[in-house]
């Protein structure tokens, strides 16, 4: 009996092909992206959850109030003598770690190049799971002249995998200072948030800074530069040490220093870590958890346009198989057997598209990184949630597609299913809705894409109040005691190579960590405290020369720029934004001197009696997500801040020969030093990575969505030409046209379309507008949009269906009536 | 074998009721060979497809072998259908996506006979209709009269004790018809199965012991060619 059911199910592809075809590819497709996309969440999901200890490892928080506008601070930087207070107080706390976060500049063929790197107190490789290949975790940092390597960066800078007991040059300020390696660990998951290629000892941190500073670090409760990580004794809580943080806060901090800031301390599990927005950390990344909720929506979404579109195949083609069941009927077939032979079929069809889907995403799977641009470890085969998920999908699948045909046609006596034939010429009332549903969210995705495309383009368009067009910025260590001194040789030198415009040195660091995924420009990144509160929280500020606003294209609205050389008398003078001005509420403000000193206090700002000589053009130093703030620019040489990068602009000519010559002309002022050059345009860019990104897997999935929606409409409006081939023939006949024909078989369809539209526009609109409230600048939301995504869709619709009904109406009408 | 009593089949529209069958009353004994004849629209097919239990009646009382079958439940119907009754269609009603071996087979499977055995069965069938040759064509193959045949043997293949055929030589020209009808004829004769066909032409209702006219849904001659 199974085989007759299985020879029906295959000989039915076979003659059904185009059909068949169809609901098998598309499923296998939608399923494909379904599970490409659904690994990639699950690997959102998964971070941190590696470590063995991953239940007993948290991080200390503070949360604090700003008195003044209530805004609540979240902060997990810590200073060092709370840390060992901390080890002594609370016997709970089973092991405490320090880390924190950085960079030092390692030799390398003569050459100091900047690396990323973690310092952590020895424990860090016993408590985490960081496996070390060579050498012993528990005694690797516990050397302070010791460093854990990852393979790959034993690789690079050794070119072997057991580099233990080489040495390292590495200057982590001014010095260099020889590190052996003591461990190679294994290349850090990708799925973890604390990412290293480079390990120190934590005690570095502090005995790499000058003497005096060392002092204040070591014994300061003010300055934070730490993470403060524990782990618990197994008969401990975290919620029984909380709640002994208030005591301990009093006891170190005094109750009104407290009181007035309301700090409140907290322990962070790592599992939470990774998903968190509050907690910004040097040591760790976190992510939007919105973004893959989003994408496992999307996900879904595909797959349920697959599904329906596998559904209402499905069921409409069994509308035409009536007459066969009839005949089972009448040769003695009860109706559990019917209804067996329909759900077994359907069965069969949904595995063979399901192990295709399988297959294609383990094909695509390798190339699923260029969406993501995150490196994914897709082991689908022995991955027991998948196969598990897979066999729970293929269940649901068939008993959702097959229980409707299995029910209702098995209810049906003989003779009605010989004569029903004919009403099977309409498409059911439950595909038609199945139709609309899929449509409004292939739109609702079409007009999200148009929606995103548009603010991006907006973004990247938007006049930033500076041109980062061809200027490239050269990285100076700000660590170097002579940094000042060859950051104003190299400008000066600079400016004769042909093709340089010209040339500024700056304090920000501009820094295009790519390879880690770290992209920072570091405009006006300075923040000083201030007491004036029309300024808000602080006052950011750059220290730049003369030349910066040339090469930075901004304006000057009123006043001078600085001179070549700092004014210092009678007071050092400062440039100021017009947000400045205006938050100030200043008419005239050439010549104002700040004044930043609240009365009995004994405390000033740094900004205090400075001279207002210029005034320039708001201009974004910050991302657009924020808005504009008002902002100062001091001369390089009055502030305390050493340079960090120069800034050069090309001309649009012959930039590769300049950008080479740039090169040569750093090695031969600052041999040592590493040549790095990022473009400031690129690094604009990659501000809005992750909306790019975004943009261009919600647009690769609602092509992929409208694709798949297509497929099934294609397929129904076959199944309905086909059906109707005997009508058509009459009409043609009688006298329709081609175009009659066309119209008669696209009008239901086009309905569809429209109807579907109705739904996902309101909820397009509402999504897009969430969505864009994130911006501080942004586009208004006009119609444009969602005329866009309708039209596109309609037209794709059309055109599918168009495909079949020219078919149909092509066809000689003779041959298909003699048929009957 | 058959017992009609006041058996009505209708369709309710609206204020109106519309009387497909009215009042019949039928006895059929084993062995018969009927024919039922009348105009279109009389009620002849509905007739059948009722004896068949194929559809139900609105009133009245049917006995298949002295069994009520309007107490009959689906499962039994089906068992029936099995086991006594064998239908062969004006439209053949073959499966397409099936050949002709597999289609003659395809009432064994729901009867759960054995492998070894179907192939003998479905061998005697092919044997004895001279279809061996075409046992592996698709039914859009063959011929009408050459499908009729599969149609005829897919109904024997149970030895049946009553074959229902509707207009069995409808859509067939004279000599197919004329073999169809011996074949049916043999089957009546030599292996005493209840034959009961709908037929439009005398010459086919010929071939019959009795014929049965129907008129508006009612009896209105009882084997006329006998009180000839």
């Amino acid at each position: 009996m199974f085989r007759n059911y299985l020879k029906i199910a295959l000989r039915n592809l076979k003659k059904y092909k185009i059909d068949s075809f169809i609901s098998l590819s598309g499923l296998a497709i939608g399923l494909c992206c379904c599970i490409i996309l659904i690994m990639y969440v699950r690997f959102e999901w998964s971070y941190d959850n590696f470590h063995t200890n991953n239940d007993s490892i948290y991080r200390l928080t503070e949360q604090t109030v700003n008195s003044r506008n209530n805004e609540i601070r979240h902060n997990t930087v810590h200073p060092y003598p709370q840390s060992i207070a901390l080890e002594e107080e609370f016997p709970e706390i089973k092991t405490l770690i320090n880390i924190s976060g950085g960079s030092a500049q390692f030799l390398k063929d003569g050459k100091y190049i900047l690396e990323p790197i973690k310092l952590a107190d020895p424990e860090f490789l016993s408590e985490f799971t960081f496996p070390l290949i060579y050498g012993d975790s528990k005694t690797a940092l516990s050397n302070v002249d010791n460093i854990v390597i990852t393979e790959s960066a034993a690789n690079k800078y050794f070119g072997k995998t057991n580099a233990v007991g080489e040495l390292m040059t590495i200057r982590l300020r001014d010095e260099p200072k020889d590190f052996m390696v003591a461990g190679i660990a294994k290349d850090v998951p990708a799925n973890s948030s604390i990412q290293f290629n480079f390990l120190l000892p934590f005690e570095n941190q502090i005995s790499s800074a000058p003497a005096k500073e060392q002092k204040t670090l070591r014994e300061s409760w003010y300055i934070g530069f730490l993470e403060t990580w524990i782990t618990l004794k197994e008969d401990a809580t975290k919620k029984d040490l909380e709640a002994k943080f208030p005591a301990f806060l009093e006891r170190h901090y005094g109750n009104s220093w407290v009181e007035r800031n309301q700090i409140k301390y907290a322990l962070q599990p790592l599992s939470q870590v990774y998903f968190n927005e509050n907690y910004r950390s040097g040591v760790t990344q976190s992510s939007n958890k919105t973004y893959s909720l989003i994408l496992g929506s999307i996900a879904l979404v595909i797959l349920l346009i697959a599904g329906i579109n596998f559904m209402s195949l499905t069921l409409s083609r069994y509308t035409s198989r009536y007459h066969e069941i009839g005949i089972r009927k009448t040769v003695g077939a009860i109706r559990h057997q019917i209804k067996f032979q329909i759900i077994g079929e359907v069965f069969i069809t949904c595995s063979f598209a399901i192990i295709l889907g399988i297959v294609l995403a383990e094909l695509l799977a390798p190339f699923s990184d260029v969406l993501f641009q995150k490196e994914l470890d897709l082991s689908l085969i022995s991955d027991p949630v998948l196969w598990i998920s897979v066999l729970g999908l293929l269940i649901i699948l068939t008993l959702i597609t097959s229980l409707y045909p299995a029910v209702k046609i098995s209810g049906k006596n003989a003779t009605s299913l010989f004569s029903d034939d004919r009403s099977a010429q309409k498409i059911p009332m439950l595909i038609k809705g199945l139709i609309v549903v899929q449509f409004g969210l292939a739109i609702t995705l079409m007009i999200g894409t148009y929606v995103m495309q548009g603010q991006i383009n907006f973004i990247l368009n938007k006049d930033l109040g500076f041109n980062p067009e061809n200027v490239v910025a050269v990285e100076i260590n700000s660590e170097l005691q002579n940094a000042l001194k060859i950051g104003q040789l190299y400008s000066t030198e600079a400016e004769r190579i042909p093709g340089v415009l010209s040339t500024s040195v700056t304090a920000g660091e501009y820094r295009d960590f790519s390879e880690y995924g770290i992209v920072d420009i570091g405009m006006a990144q300075m923040m000083s405290s201030t007491t004036l509160t029309q300024l808000g929280d602080g006052i950011p500020s750059e220290a730049v020369d003369a030349q910066y606003l040339q090469t930075m294209d901004i304006e000057l609205l009123t006043g001078v720029n600085f001179s070549k050389q700092a004014n210092t008398f009678p007071s050092d003078e400062i440039i100021v934004n017009q947000a400045f001005v205006d938050a100030m509420g200043w008419d005239n403000p050439i010549g104002q001197i700040l004044e930043d000193k609240p009365e009995n206090q004994g405390w000033v700002g740094p900004f205090d009696g400075k001279k207002i000589i210029g005034v320039i053009e708001n201009y974004h130093f910050k991302s657009l997500y924020d808005p504009l703030q008002p902002m100062v620019l001091q001369h390089i040489e009055t502030g305390d801040q050493n340079p960090g990068t120069i800034l050069v602009r090309l001309s649009s000519d012959r930039m590769s020969e300049t950008v080479s010559n740039l090169k040569s002309l750093w090695n031969s002022i600052a041999e040592q030093e590493a040549f790095n050059l990022a473009f400031m345009d690129d690094m604009v860019q990659r501000q809005y990575n992750e909306e790019i990104r975004w943009n261009r897997i919600i647009r690769i999935s609602s092509m992929a969505s409208i694709l798949l929606a297509c497929f099934g409409l294609f397929g129904l409006s076959a199944l309905v030409a086909q059906r109707r081939i005997k009508e058509i023939g009459i009409r043609k006949v009688f006298g329709a046209s081609i175009k009659n024909i066309l119209v008669l078989i696209s009008k239901d369809f086009v309905l569809l379309v429209i109807c579907g539209f109705a739904i996902s526009a309101p909820v397009a609109w509402y999504l897009s507008n969430q969505w864009l409230t994130g911006f501080s600048y942004k586009i208004d939301l006009d119609a444009l949009p969602f005329l866009y995504g309708g039209l596109t869709v309609l037209l794709i619709a059309l055109t599918t269906v168009s495909w079949q009904s020219v078919k149909a109406a092509l066809q000689n009408p003779v041959e298909n009536l003699r048929n009957e | 074998m058959i017992k009609l009593r006041n058996i009505d089949r209708y369709i309710d529209k609206r204020l109106q009721r519309n009387f497909i069958l009215k009042g019949i009353d039928l006895d059929i004994a084993e062995g018969d060979f009927i024919s039922i004849m009348g105009p279109s629209g009389a009620g002849k097919s509905t007739l059948l497809n009722i004896i068949g239990f194929l559809d139900d009646a609105n009133e009245g009382e049917y006995y298949f072998l002295d069994e009520p079958v309007h107490g009959l439940n689906e499962k039994q119907k089906s068992e029936y259908h099995r086991s006594y009754i064998g239908f062969v269609f004006q439209a053949y009603h073959l499966i397409d996506e099936l050949t002709v071996y597999e289609n003659i087979e395809m009432p064994l499977l729901y009867r759960k006979v054995k492998g070894s055995q179907r192939k003998s069965m479905v061998a005697d069938m092919l044997d004895r209709f001279n279809i061996v040759a075409k046992k592996d064509l698709f039914p859009n193959q063959l011929s009408g009269g050459q499908q009729q045949l599969v149609g005829v043997a897919r109904a024997l293949i149970g030895s049946p004790k009553l074959i229902l055929a509707d207009e069995p030589t409808g859509n067939l020209h004279s000599d197919q018809s004329k073999e169809i009808m011996e074949t049916f004829k043999k089957l009546n004769k030599e292996d005493g199965v209840t034959i009961i066909q709908v037929t439009h032409s005398d010459e086919m209702a010929s071939y019959g012991d009795r014929i049965i006219n129907l008129q508006d849904g009612a009896v209105t001659e009882n084997n006329p060619y006998e009180e000839e």
